[in-house]
Order: structure tokens, then C-alpha cells, then sequence
């Protein structure tokens, strides 16, 4: 019984952290049709910003907003500065330069802070711990998931009722149409990067808190937030947060019954079992309804 | 998805196809008498370098079958690179002879090409890049965890015991796995070369350029794909099985790392995708830059290597085949500028 608690706590906090990355990743995958490489390395700066507010006293679930605004500049300057410039081409460029963006910020990871493993030192209120049916929750991961759960259905919230959530929604869903209608696809263009990367600042802030940070935490989570995004398919809010339950259930599963090499596997194999019988993802849709 | 990468038409077309008659076979026999005379000369620790070289031409070209050609951004190389060479590993720790144990990894990595581009190749736009990164990530994890007919895939398995090559001298040892690099090199360029002139390579682009429009006229497109899916991952297979053959070990980590693939992907990309020589470019560049930057610098070398790749894919997005095609005109700030602005969203 302890056991499926602790799996079951878990699963929701995986689920929650890959739901707000593949969120990230998803809006730039569906609206600008950019498969994001450089995504590994926001997670990454996003964490490395946490950490760093954290050393300066600050206590770092507070230090998501500030991160996430930070990482929201960032995505938009990128955006606007180099990808900008790809956009009409053939989609093997995009993926290219984002490769090379991801080098360049992972080798300045490496430069400025060296390959060494840090964690954040966590302030006094999230260090208890509470005890539900023999499971051991922190305080800390408690915080993490409510955070989690309240940032999806704020980007919910944003993308649905929201007037530029709509025409974000509109350009994805047919970009002449939009552009006739005076939304300005650059401008748009610009904010959903921006957003998607202060989501993955949002995410890699929040593993600082309880994992570690070093410049290659990205990648590990960039082949989980790929799985999740697939596993929920594109244009559904819904479809992230349903394909990082079933990841980190499955993950967490596997991981207490056989080991965290084998997590992976399971992992990968079932994303391939999904995109062999669905190919578009199991909440998948043709047009972005949230 | 369109591709807009424009031919540049010669300036003087009478002059070119003459300079092309008489100098291209001329220029292809030096190259190759330099070729296989270098081991000759450059000693073990040439023969070694130039092996390296010749591997990566061989790498580089086998994916710009599929990623250069047909415009797949397959992530997948490097799985077929660590399955080829993970099959004649398996084969060679039961005693069979090496001949047969390579013939059995590159069999091996085919038959799982076939499995992995059936489905995968039906995928449409970053899906299908989405997958293959996923199966290379699930083969190196499946190999890790492998322990089959004395194959233990978490540790590094000594080969160079069973090959029946260890009485070779150093020097003779390296000349001979130079030769074998440069005919699975010369058989890579050969095939790109077949595909650039052939009706086979018009049907390539076409699926590259207009897909629904090259099934409207008869291109059986599943098909042609997934035949070149299979080729380009069998040459991936067989580099892979003499890299390890030749280093002696078979370590499941490094032959299926996938930074293999994306170094690939970058000599490719730099040099110019789709064409013949631009990957042959590329692999030169990379080395080169090695070569200046050291490897004592690792996070030197990886920003500016990012650098690199984000400096040719928006101002010279063609690749630096380019510069040799137009001469410098292709490097004038007119056209450079033209090449940033090109695929620009207003």
C-alpha cells in the first residue's frame, strides 16, 4: 500500500514538471513548427537561474516567477534575433541552428560553472516532510507539484480565454487566414517562444529545487519531454498533462520494480508503441482546440 | 515542405562543361592516387588520422542519402553505427571469422533499419525526427541492459582477441583499416554520385521537394524511401563495425552515442546537404577546426562549433559548397545578406 502511495506521489510529481516542459515544448513545435533542440539547454539555464537567486538568499519556489521572466526575455530575443530567420525555410534548418544555439549554451554552462553537480540549499519551511499512508512526501515536492499544476492551467487559462491566446491559436491553426485578419505572425511568433522557453526556465527552476543542476541536467529531460509531448500529441492543453501522468506512472513503476535504467527503456518503448498505433498522439488533433 | 535552395547557373556555360569534361577526371585520379599512396607515407599515426577522415566521408555521406537527398532528418545513424558493430561483436566473441561476423552486423543493423523505417517513415514532419531520436535513445538503453551469448552490453568487450589481425604491425594494422575506410568512403561517395546523376536522385528530390506532387506522378515514395532508410543505415552499420573491429573493443555507450549523428549532421549541414562534395567539405572543416581548437578546451571547442553551425545555417544555409560553386562572390556581403533575409518570417 505504501509502496503504490509513493509510486502514486511519484508519478504526479514527474507528471507535473515533464507537463509544464512539454507544454514549453509543444506550443513552439505546433505553432511555429520548430522542433526546439536548444529546449535541453533552457531547461538547464532555467535551473542555473534558480540556483543562482537561491544563493542570493532568495527562497527558490518564489524564484520561479522572476526566472520564468527572465527565460521569457530570453526565448523572445532569440526568437527575434535568429530564428526569426528560418522560419520560411526547410525545417532541417531550424533544427540545425537550434543545435547550435544548444552548444553554444551548454558550452558557456560548462565555461561559467564547470561540469561540477549543485544543488539548491533549501530553506527551513520546505525541509519537513509529511506522512500520507506510509509515503514519505516533502514539503518541497508538494510545492513543486502544486506549482506545476497551477502553471498548466494558468497557460490553460492564457491560450483559452485570453485575446492573444486566441490569435496565437488562430496562427497555428491556419497562418494566412490569420495574417488577413491583421495578426502580426512575427509578433506572434516572438511571444510563443518567449513563453515556451519561460516554461522550460519553469520546469529546469523547479528540478533545482529537488534534484541537482549541471550543464548537461537538459538533456537527460529533453528525451522526457519529447516522449511526453508525442506520448499527448499536439493541440490539446489536456495532452501533455495526460502523456506526463502516463510517463511518470509508468517511469516510477518500472523505476521501483526493476531500476531507473530500465525507466528509460520503458519509456522509450512505450512512446514507439503510441506513435505505432496513433500516430498523432493519444489526445493528438489536427487543430489546436484547448 | 518546400525546399528553395536555387541552383546558381555558370557564368560561362561553354567554358564550364569544357572545365568539367577534361578537369573532373583528371582531378578524381589525383585525389584517389593521393588517396591510397598517403599510408605510404604518412606512417601509423597518418594512416590513423587519415582513416578517421575517410570514416567520417563515409558517415557523412551515408546520411546525406537520406537527410541531404530525400531531406529526412534521420537521428537514427548512430544506432545503426553501434548495431552493425554490436552484431559482429556478438558474432566474433562466438568464433565465427571476422568476414562473416561483419557481414552479420551490417544484416543485423539492415533488418532492423527495415523494422524501424516502417513505421517511423510513414510519420510526417518533426514526428519522424521525434521517433528516430527516441529509437536511438531506446536501442543504446536496450543494448546497455543486453546480456546474450557472452555479449555483456554494460561493459566493454575486448575484440581485437578474436579477429585473427593481432600479429599485424602497428603500422600495417592501421594501413589496412585506412584501405577498408576508404572504399566503404569510396562506395559512399559513389552512391551519392549515382544519386546526383541518375533518375533515381531526380525521384529523391522530388520526394524531398514535393512530396504529394512525386506520388502524383508515379514515384512509389514509401518505397523509395524506405529502400534509401535501409542503404544509408547499412553503410552506417558497416563504418561501425570496422571502427570497432579496428579500436579493438565494442563499447555500447560510445558506439551508439548520439553525438556521432549530430557531429554527422553538422559536417553535412556546413559543407552543404544534397550535393556531392559539400559533406567531404564539411568532414575537412570540422577537422580542421579540431585541429586549431585542441581538444584540451572542451567547452571552447563546443561554443565555438555552435558558433560555427549557427554562422553557416543563416548566412550560408547552402553550405560552403557554395563559395566553390560561385567562387567569392558566394562570400559578398550582397548575397550573404540575401541568404540571412531569405527564409525571414515578416
Amino acid at each position: 500500500m505504501s509502496l503504490a502511495l509513493q509510486i502514486g506521489f511519484d508519478a504526479l510529481l514527474l507528471g507535473g514538471l515533464y507537463a509544464i516542459g512539454a507544454l514549453g515544448f509543444a506550443l513552439v513545435w505546433g505553432v511555429l513548427n520548430v522542433l526546439n533542440i536548444a529546449y535541453a539547454a533552457m531547461i538547464m539555464l532555467g535551473a542555473y537561474a534558480a540556483y543562482g537567486l537561491a544563493l542570493w538568499g532568495m527562497d527558490p519556489i518564489a524564484a520561479v516567477p522572476i526566472v520564468m521572466t527572465m527565460m521569457f526575455v530570453f526565448g523572445w530575443l532569440l526568437q527575434r534575433l535568429l530564428l526569426d530567420y528560418v522560419m520560411r525555410g526547410p525545417h532541417s534548418l531550424s533544427i540545425a541552428l537550434t543545435y547550435g544555439i544548444n552548444l553554444i549554451l551548454i558550452g558557456l554552462a560548462l565555461y561559467l560553472f564547470t561540469a561540477e553537480y549543485r544543488s539548491v540549499a533549501l530553506p527551513d519551511h520546505l525541509r519537513g516532510s509529511v506522512q500520507i499512508g506510509g509515503a514519505h512526501l516533502t514539503y518541497a515536492r508538494i510545492m513543486v507539484m502544486l506549482f506545476a499544476l497551477s502553471l498548466t492551467a494558468l497557460v490553460w487559462w492564457f491560450m483559452d480565454r485570453t485575446e492573444l491566446g486566441t490569435a496565437i491559436r488562430a496562427t497555428r491553426m491556419d497562418f494566412e487566414s490569420a495574417q488577413l485578419v491583421g495578426i502580426r505572425p512575427r509578433f506572434i511568433f516572438n511571444v510563443v517562444a518567449g513563453i515556451s522557453s519561460a516554461l522550460a526556465g519553469a520546469m529546469g527552476a523547479l528540478m533545482a529545487v529537488i534534484y541537482s543542476v549541471s550543464p548537461g541536467m537538459g538533456d537527460h529531460q529533453f528525451l522526457q519531454v519529447l516522449i511526453v509531448a508525442v506520448l499527448g500529441g499536439l493541440g490539446s492543453m489536456i495532452g501533455p498533462l495526460v502523456g506526463a501522468l502516463v510517463l511518470g506512472l509508468v517511469s516510477s513503476v518500472v523505476a521501483n520494480l526493476w531500476g531507473g535504467t530500465y525507466a528509460v527503456l520503458a519509456g522509450t518503448l512505450l512512446v514507439l508503441f503510441v506513435l505505432a498505433v496513433r500516430p498523432s498522439g493519444l489526445l493528438g488533433r489536427r487543430f489546436y482546440e484547448a | 515542405m518546400s525546399h528553395a535552395g536555387g541552383q546558381a547557373a555558370p557564368a560561362m556555360p561553354g567554358r564550364a562543361v569544357m572545365l568539367r569534361t577534361i578537369g573532373e577526371p583528371a582531378g578524381l585520379a589525383v585525389l584517389l592516387a593521393a588517396v591510397l599512396a598517403l599510408p605510404f607515407f604518412a606512417g601509423a599515426y597518418g594512416s590513423r588520422v587519415g582513416g578517421t577522415i575517410l570514416m567520417y566521408i563515409a558517415l557523412a555521406q551515408s546520411w546525406n542519402l537520406i537527410g541531404g537527398y530525400v531531406g529526412l532528418m534521420s537521428l537514427a545513424h548512430s544506432a545503426f553505427f553501434g548495431l552493425g558493430a554490436m552484431g559482429a561483436t556478438i558474432l566474433l566473441l562466438n568464433g565465427a571469422p571476422v568476414l562473416l561476423a561483419a557481414a552479420g552486423g551490417i544484416l543485423l543493423a539492415s533488418v532492423l533499419a527495415l523494422l524501424i523505417g516502417a513505421p517511423t517513415l510513414r510519420l510526417q514532419g518533426h514526428y519522424f525526427v521525434i521517433a528516430t531520436l527516441i529509437v536511438s535513445e531506446a536501442l543504446l538503453n536496450g543494448a546497455r541492459n543486453l546480456n546474450i551469448l557472452g555479449f555483456h552490453g554494460a561493459i566493454s568487450q575486448n575484440i581485437g582477441a578474436f579477429t585473427g589481425l593481432q600479429d599485424l604491425s602497428a603500422v600495417e594494422y592501421n594501413r589496412l583499416f585506412y584501405y577498408i575506410m576508404a572504399g566503404l568512403a569510396g562506395l559512399a561517395m559513389l552512391l551519392v554520385t549515382l544519386v546526383e546523376r541518375s533518375r533515381w536522385g531526380l525521384a529523391l528530390k522530388a520526394i524531398r521537394d514535393a512530396e504529394g506532387a512525386a506520388s502524383a506522378i508515379g514515384i512509389p515514395v514509401a518505397g523509395v524511401k524506405l529502400a534509401i532508410f535501409v542503404l544509408s543505415a547499412a553503410i552506417a552499420a558497416a563504418v561501425g563495425i570496422t571502427s570497432s573491429i579496428w579500436l579493438g573493443t565494442f563499447d555500447t555507450t560510445s558506439a551508439f552515442d548520439l553525438a556521432v549523428t549530430f557531429q554527422v549532421i553538422v559536417m553535412v549541414f556546413l559543407g552543404g546537404r544534397g550535393t556531392v562534395w559539400g559533406p567531404v567539405i564539411g568532414v575537412f572543416l570540422v577537422f580542421t577546426l579540431n585541429e586549431f581548437i585542441g581538444v584540451e578546451f572542451a567547452e571552447i571547442s563546443t561554443i565555438i562549433s555552435g558558433v560555427i553551425v549557427v554562422a553557416i545555417v543563416l548566412l550560408q544555409p547552402d553550405g560552403l559548397i557554395e563559395v566553390m560553386r560561385r567562387g567569392p562572390a558566394a562570400l559578398s556581403p550582397r548575397v550573404v545578406i540575401g541568404n540571412f533575409r531569405r527564409y525571414k518570417v515578416d
